[in-house]
């Protein structure tokens, strides 16, 4: 069986065709999983299986799910203590449609706790390790899903989930493709929530077509989430051109704000370069502002700390999750169980976020934070505007070092995310594809677009990919 | 803006229905000051008459059809906990 190194489309084919032996090669998967989360810790559950058709848009292919998103009768922990041993009576719709596709779960990827983090330092269990460096951080939070798509010469597309950068982040440090879609495009009805205004399902694979693929399998209205969006499913996958030609034309934006001195001169090398290499092409680019750029990490850290918060509330060793011995009256079990089990980061921003929305504070903090994310939205609008898409650095610097991560104070952590907490906050859709590497190590540039605009964005992502080789 | 101390953490730690360790009082007051101080800066925005966004992608009156549809099974709904008693969730004592 010589059909492990295919893309997952290219492998779909295959299986279809009758030309993959399923039994054979889930066997070599499986081996291949354990052997890799030995070394790097991508996985918290590996759930062996087979499919039992070659039927569906996703025939046969192995899917790894990140570990918020519920999945039946597998355990699912979103990287945290007081979920351990919870087994979800229910699959999130985005697993229950890669099913009915034909896809099996082969098991759920490493995350910081409930999403809280930007390296996948914060996990409950095992901290992922960057698979071209170990001694790097795979980038968070689905630190997991990036690294093992990184590492596995196989098929197989990880389903990934974002709340300032979860999906961005890791691609960019492992350097594969991360695509973060419209909030409101794929449902999240079964997502263990971070911050239910800004939280995002979306896919990580090795090529900008796996990506459009499970995108196109995923995305949807659903009646059990009513901020999905009512738009005609679309074959994003089929929607892709032949890659260079779609260049011709595009106005690319290049916001100098993400540009500036807190991104590595590499980085900002690499990505200028990228774009270069595009207008060789024919695309226009051009300097655009994002004026409220620096309001946007306290911002959007108000209102995901205050939303998660809330979130994180129903977790109180009751009907599942950790739990203690019933005694005392309420206040006091939850609280026992509560302290126990969450760890820093999530007692962290539990904090922050029930100090920013308590009477006497919230209008200054949770409000205005509100506020400001509109002046942000209103930046992202102007700048579509003049340009089809946005080019940027997904991260400011390359996959730091666990040496260097220790060293980070709490607000030192948050300020990575400089780049990627804006887009999230409109809930635009990105796309992160590798764009070159600076001593090994890859660096991810960001290709940003507006409201329901994927399909513009697969195919910049789809023209840069066949231009770079 | 205002500043936060050891005691207002306490009190939000109450709110949130977390015990802190002394240790843990000592290191979350001293985050959360340099945290707050670097996000005070969204004071100085100029919001007037802007309205805040609660949510992305607008949406409006979304419903669902109103039939009765499958739900977990009692058995299933109590599977993933110790604390049960004749179908019913065990829990604390509220009153």
């Amino acid at each position: 069986m010589t059909r492990t190194k295919l893309s997952a489309v290219g492998f779909i084919d295959a299986v279809k065709r009758g030309q993959v032996n399923l039994d054979e090669f889930y066997v070599n998967l499986f081996t291949e999983l354990a052997r890799l989360n030995e070394k790097h810790n991508f996985m918290i559950t590996i759930a062996e299986g087979k499919p039992s058709s070659r039927g569906g848009r996703l025939a046969g292919l192995p899917v790894s799910v990140k570990d918020c998103i519920c999945t039946k009768g597998i355990q699912s922990t979103a990287g945290s203590r007081i979920l351990e041993g919870y087994v979800p009576p229910f699959d999130a719709t985005c697993v229950e449609r890669v099913k009915q596709a034909g896809a099996e779960v082969v098991g759920k990827t490493a995350q910081d706790e409930f999403g809280f983090g930007t390296f996948s330092t914060n996990c409950a269990f095992g901290v992922p390790t960057n698979p071209i460096d170990p001694s790097r951080s795979c980038g968070g939070s689905s630190g997991g899903a990036a690294g093992l798509v990184r590492a596995m010469d196989m098929p197989h597309v990880a389903i990934g989930q974002s709340t300032g950068g979860s999906i961005s982040c890791p691609a960019a440090f492992c350097g594969v493709v991360g695509l973060t879609p419209t909030y409101g495009l794929v449902s999240r009805y079964g997502l263990i929530d971070y911050a239910n205004s800004l939280d995002k399902i979306g896919p990580i694979a090795k090529t900008v077509e796996d990506v459009a693929l499970m995108l196109s399998v995923i995305a949807g209205r659903d009646a059990r989430d009513q901020t999905t969006i009512d738009k005609k499913p679309q074959d994003y996958l089929g929607a892709l051109g032949k890659g260079k030609d779609d260049l011709k034309g595009m106005r690319i934006g290049i916001p100098k704000e993400y540009m500036g001195g807190g991104v590595d001169d590499g980085v900002r090398r690499k990505v200028l370069d990228a774009v270069g290499k595009m207008e060789e092409l024919g695309a226009r680019s051009a300097e655009c502002t994002l004026l409220n750029t620096r309001y946007s990490i306290p911002a959007y850290y108000i209102i995901a700390t205050a939303e998660a918060s809330t979130n994180l509330a129903k977790f109180c060793g009751m009907r599942y999750g950790a739990e203690g011995k019933v005694e005392g009256e309420f206040n006091e079990y939850f609280s026992k169980v509560r302290s126990k089990h969450f760890g820093d980061e999530a007692k962290r921003r539990i904090l922050l976020g029930t100090f920013a929305r308590m009477a006497g504070y919230r209008d200054q903090y949770y409000l205005k934070a509100m506020k400001v994310r509109t002046l942000i939205i209103n930046d992202f609008k102007r700048a579509f505007r003049r340009f089809d898409v946005l080019a940027a650095p997904t991260m400011p610097f390359i996959a730091p070092k666990f040496s260097e991560i220790s060293k980070m104070s709490p607000i030192q952590n948050y300020m990575s995310d400089i780049l990627t907490v804006a887009p999230n906050m409109a809930g635009i859709p990105m796309l992160s594809v590798p764009c070159g590497e600076i001593r090994g190590m890859p660096v991810g540039m960001h290709i940003l677009g507006n409201h329901l605009e994927e399909g513009k964005i697969l195919r910049v992502g789809k023209a840069f990919e066949s231009l770079s080789g | 803006m205002v500043a936060i101390d050891k005691k207002t953490v306490k009190k939000v730690a109450g709110i949130a229905r977390l015990n802190l360790t002394e240790g843990e009082l000592r290191r979350f007051s001293e985050d959360l000051v340099s945290v707050l101080d670097a996000f005070n800066v969204i004071g100085k925005v100029s919001t007037k008459d802007v309205r805040p966004t609660f949510q992305p992608v607008d949406i409006k009156n979304v419903a669902r059809e109103d039939k009765i549809e499958p739900c977990i099974p009692q058995r299933e709904a109590l599977a993933n906990t110790g604390n049960k008693e004749e179908g019913h969730f065990k829990g604390p004592k509220v009153v």
